[in-house]
């Protein structure tokens, strides 16, 4: 797959996503058409479809794909249709002859994620008091896995050392948080 | 026991060795504090990744907001004139400021500092009141900054209210402990409260202060761009002045 759409879904290029979201979202809804989506569904299903494919360049799963991003886009996409379809049908009639749509997409499946634990919950409670520069350290280090060279390289910060001392820092005042509080 | 943070920090970049992971396993099924510590960040992980799945939905939605309805389009006839007349005018400023670069810090930060009012917890003036915020707000108010720097400290600890850094770094900097209030502001900034931003206005004074001029006006522009309206037009000058 193209390296640099990999690199601007895991970086957040605004620049990059936002061409990519307006280059392919006439030709996606087209094709959701071809499976009875309304318009708008076919909104949510395109954003879900892009939220996977960040996912996956995260994870890394991008870096041994082979075809290309809208290809997979269109992948995901397909595969969040045939969910639909099938959520749709627990409440009504479920109609077979919609997966048999013609379409040059492979169905491409995703992870779904797990809601948060009790504890998780909470603990994002704190997470959100944080300020934002804290809460973009922890995301970009124990999220988006990035080292802490990576991190002053990409972020600004002077040195590897800096940025160990203001995670640790960020780290504190989060364990502090949970313990002040007053539940 | 000191936590291998070390090896913590390689697992979440997945960047162990096998010998590595290995030790990884061993003390995770051996080391009660090390296991505490990789469950909390593995925690921290997942919260993490929802709130950053969040912001790029709502960055999505911005995108199919801005296509789907009424789209305004600018008159590019206008465009390029303009940015060369803009591009100019900045030019224009930048020499001139250029020119007059000769600034004391000292005297900058002198004209711009004065310690920060109280906005946080009215104080009660009564024999019997003994809550350190209180005493740490009296001794603020009547300059006792030596008294007041350390009530703020142990009053945040007991509280935990992180407005009340804020007061502390503020207190640090009329002592002229300057080195000690950046401390204190870098540690406020990790919060979230009603006063954070006001946080980026006084480190960037302590920031001029100790001759820092780069992290001045980064902490400047950060100041100007957020939504606090207080000192804005001050902040602004100060900017100038240091580019």
């Amino acid at each position: 797959m193209e390296h640099n759409y990999v690199d601007a879904l895991k970086d957040n290029n605004d620049k990059i996503v936002r061409e990519l979201y307006g280059r392919h979202r006439a030709e996606f809804f087209g094709f959701s058409r071809t499976y009875r989506i309304s318009e708008n569904d076919s909104a949510d299903i395109y954003q879900e479809a892009f939220l996977a494919m960040r996912k996956h360049a995260i994870s890394g799963k991008l870096n041994e794909v082979n075809c290309s991003f809208k290809t997979y886009l269109f992948g995901i996409g397909k595969y969040l249709i045939f969910n639909k379809h099938k959520a749709d049908a627990s409440m009504s009639h479920y109609n077979g002859n919609l997966h048999n749509s013609d379409s040059d997409y492979e169905s491409i499946s995703v992870d779904i994620t797990n809601e948060l634990t009790e504890q998780q919950r909470l603990l994002r409670h704190y997470f959100k008091q944080l300020g934002k520069s804290c809460q973009q350290m922890l995301t970009l280090s124990f999220y988006r896995g990035l080292t802490n060279e990576e991190i002053a390289k990409q972020y600004g910060y002077e040195s590897e050392a800096v940025v160990r001392s203001q995670k640790s820092r960020c780290l504190k005042t989060l364990k502090n948080l949970i313990k002040t509080s007053p539940r | 026991m000191t936590i291998n943070e070390t090896l913590i920090e390689k697992k979440f970049s997945n960047d162990l060795t096998e010998a590595e992971l290995l030790e990884f396993k061993k003390l995770y099924e051996t080391d009660d504090a090390f296991k505490q510590e990789v469950d909390f960040l593995k925690n921290v992980q997942r919260v993490s990744e929802t709130e950053d799945d969040a912001l790029f939905r709502n960055q999505l939605a911005t995108y199919e907001t801005e296509i789907s309805p009424k789209k305004v389009f600018l008159n590019s006839k206008w465009i390029k004139p303009f940015s060369a007349i803009a591009a100019i005018f900045i030019i224009t400023i930048s020499i001139s400021l250029f020119m007059n670069k000769d600034i004391n810090n000292d005297s900058l930060f002198s004209s711009y500092f004065e310690p920060s009012k109280n906005v946080s917890a009215p104080i009660v003036r009564s024999e019997k009141d003994e809550h350190l915020t209180n005493r740490a707000f009296i001794a603020y108010s009547e300059a006792d900054y030596q008294q007041a720097t350390s009530l703020f400290q142990k009053a945040f600890e007991q509280t935990g209210n992180s407005e009340l850094l804020l007061y502390e770094g503020n207190a640090l900097l009329a002592m002229d402990k300057v080195t000690e209030a950046i401390e204190v502001f870098k540690t406020h900034l990790t919060y979230s409260d009603a006063l954070t931003n006001r946080t980026h206005w006084y480190l960037a004074l302590a920031y001029v202060k100790s001759d820092q001029l780069d992290k001045a006006k980064q902490e400047l522009t950060i100041y100007i761009d957020s939504e606090e309206k207080f000192k804005k037009t001050e902040a602004k000058s100060l900017l100038k002045k240091l580019k």
